[in-house]
């Protein structure tokens, strides 16, 4: 098992060193320049342009520019934003549990309903119960999760005024952000959840297990559900990802102060550092999250396990 | 007279009647069996409609404002009501339509194409292409999907369709190439491939008849699903300001322009998000509705 875990991390060293290129890469070739632009901000005139030029090492070549971004990278530097004159590092870490608080309290939610929703449907197959909440799904998939927090808003903040609009803290301010990323997210899930589902319970020794005379609790449980699992937690991983990028537009929506808004302030100033910073940190973060579910992948199915042990 | 009797066709009148059963055939009657795959499609069929004669359809010019009758609620004159420059809801609902088909048509077509050349490639050559092409697709892929869209927007500085257009497009290459990848690889191992190459067809023919038939109906399925989230991914972008600019009449940016009025006037908010929400809704149905209508055939054939 340890062997598995080993040899994943070994395997995602190169994406990560990949991805961090690409996104020095990104800025590289982008056609902004910032020196430029802070100097029509700052009125400075060409020769101070050229001296933050050289400040900000735009005028060194490729590999000189992408060394010192790595040396940045390996000290935990991710550069000052043009914007505030902050560290990234410092912005992003201001900023994290809000939106951290808001992923974790979606994904909650949308595993829970999900779930709850799609193993009910499944051993109620066909039965209006299945397709009710069926169509309740598709329309969660389908729905523009900003449309949803408005009109979210407008029930519970305008018209009933029970909970508050924007901002962050508290249990209060959670509650709708939370809700939109779980309802959108808990449709995908629930129709994961019952296909799979479905098709292990039509499956063979799912028969065996009831001829055997087992009772349906204990043939749902230990038998169905452990193989159902593995394409779920597929699908809960994949989601981490959609949920990292929900997270931004749910967050400007309700003015949290997250690491999402900062990305989208970061990109309407053209904020360079900040843009990097952000697309860094949530790809390293995905990548990490998808480590972690191929582990929990491995722990379900020994089948993963024992056959990379060849 | 036994033996006449054996002479005889076994086929019962009605047996002689029927029509062959191809492909076609199966698929289409899987198809319309169902009602959900059916739903998207007409919808969908109207919705195109709709943006191609927009100018026929849409009662008013949606760049047009009428000051004095300004955040109506929807009535008689407009159907939709009006927003805060007094245009006309559903005339720019209905030229909306057009920009959001067409963004979600051409962001896909150009991913679809770029993950072919790469996937078909990768999967066929195999050896050091296909591991240094998956290596990339991989680390693409480690970006979550709007969040490398914002950081190309970012980047390069310009906000605008397009370039939400050609952001979204880069985004989804990976998957698509990896797909392809992976029908061509199944269709590799296939038996009618190898009696191909006993016989001694070439290559390029080989990846044209056998393996193309069958990386196109998992890619059409996708494609189908992914124009719905492309519609909505695009609306998202906009509604941060980074896609369609004013005056745009695009789904998304009416939201972000009208949302400071939802409590004065929500109809203008109702109208573009029920629009978003159903036009994904019928691409989803109708791209379940394929997968549903396609996998048997691929078993058939």
């Amino acid at each position: 098992m340890l062997q598995y875990i080993g040899r994943r991390l070994l395997a995602s060293i190169p994406t990560v060193i990949g991805v961090c290129v690409i996104v020095f890469c990104l800025m590289y070739f982008s056609p902004y320049d910032p020196a430029e632009n802070m100097g029509h901000m700052y009125h400075l005139n060409a020769e101070q342009i050229q001296m933050l030029r050289q400040e900000l090492r735009l005028d060194r070549p490729f590999l000189d520019q992408l060394g010192h971004w790595f040396a940045n990278l390996a000290r935990g530097d991710l550069g000052k934003s043009y914007l505030q004159s902050l560290p990234v590092v410092n912005m992003i870490e201001a900023r994290m549990w809000t939106t951290l608080e808001l992923a974790l309290a979606g994904m909650l939610l949308a595993t829970i309903i999900g779930l709850g929703t799609g193993i009910m449907a499944a051993l109620n197959e066909g039965s209006i119960w299945d397709t009710f909440s069926m169509i309740l799904a598709l329309i969660g998939s389908a729905m523009p999760d900003f449309w949803l927090a408005l009109m979210l808003i407008y029930l519970f903040a305008l018209n009933l005024r029970w909970l508050p609009i924007l901002g962050q803290g508290d249990v209060k301010h959670l509650i709708m952000p939370a809700l939109v990323v779980g309802l959108t997210e808990a449709g995908v899930i629930a129709r994961t959840v019952r296909s799979s589902l479905l098709e292990v319970m039509h499956d063979d020794y799912i028969r065996t297990a009831r001829a055997k005379g087992l009772r349906e609790r204990f043939v749902v449980t230990r038998h169905a559900m452990r193989n159902a699992l593995i394409p779920t937690v597929t699908i809960i991983g994949i989601n981490m990802g959609a949920v990292l990028g929900g997270v931004v537009v749910i967050e400007v929506v309700f003015a949290r102060e997250g690491i999402g808004r900062m990305m989208v302030d970061g990109v309407l100033a053209t904020d360079i550092p900040v843009v990097q910073g952000v697309v860094l940190l949530s790809a390293l973060v995905f990548i990490f999250v998808n480590l972690a579910v191929d582990v929990l992948y491995a722990f379900l199915d020994p089948r993963i396990r024992l056959e990379t042990n060849r | 007279m036994a033996s006449s009797a054996l002479q005889q066709p076994i086929l019962a009148p009605q047996e002689i009647r029927r029509k062959p059963l191809t492909w076609s055939r199966i698929f289409f009657r899987q198809f319309l069996k169902n009602k959900g795959a059916l739903f998207g499609a007409i919808y969908l069929i109207i919705i195109f409609l709709v943006a191609i004669f927009a100018p026929l359809i849409a009662p008013f010019d949606p760049l047009d404002m009428h000051p004095k009758d300004m955040l109506q609620p929807p009535n008689a004159h407009y159907i939709f009501g009006t927003d805060h420059y007094g245009r006309d809801i559903f005339s720019r609902i209905v030229f909306g339509a057009r920009i959001s088909l067409a963004v979600g048509l051409l962001a896909n077509v150009f991913s679809v194409a770029l993950g072919m050349i790469i996937g078909l490639t990768a999967g066929f050559y195999g050896g050091r292409w296909d591991m240094i092409s998956m290596r990339f697709m991989d680390m693409i892929f480690a970006f979550p999907g709007i969040l490398l869209a914002l950081s190309i927007i970012g980047l390069v500085g310009k906000r605008s369709l397009s370039w939400v257009m050609i952001a979204l497009a880069i985004v989804w290459i990976p998957m698509y190439a990896r797909l392809i990848r992976g029908s061509v690889l199944s269709a590799k191992e296939s038996v009618y491939v190898d009696a191909a190459r006993v016989v001694g067809v070439n290559n390029l023919r080989i990846m044209g008849r056998h393996v193309l038939p069958n990386v196109i109906a998992p890619v059409i399925v996708v494609a189908t699903l992914c124009i719905g989230v492309a519609i909505r991914n695009a609306a998202a972008l906009s509604f941060l300001g980074m896609g369609a600019q004013p005056p745009t009449p695009e789904w998304g940016l009416m939201l972000f322009e009208t949302k400071q009025f939802l409590r004065l006037a929500p109809w203008v908010t109702i109208f573009p998000g029920l629009a978003i929400l159903i036009t994904v809704i019928a691409f989803n149905l109708l791209g379940d509705g394929l997968r549903t209508a396609l996998d048997p055939k691929l078993k058939v054939g």
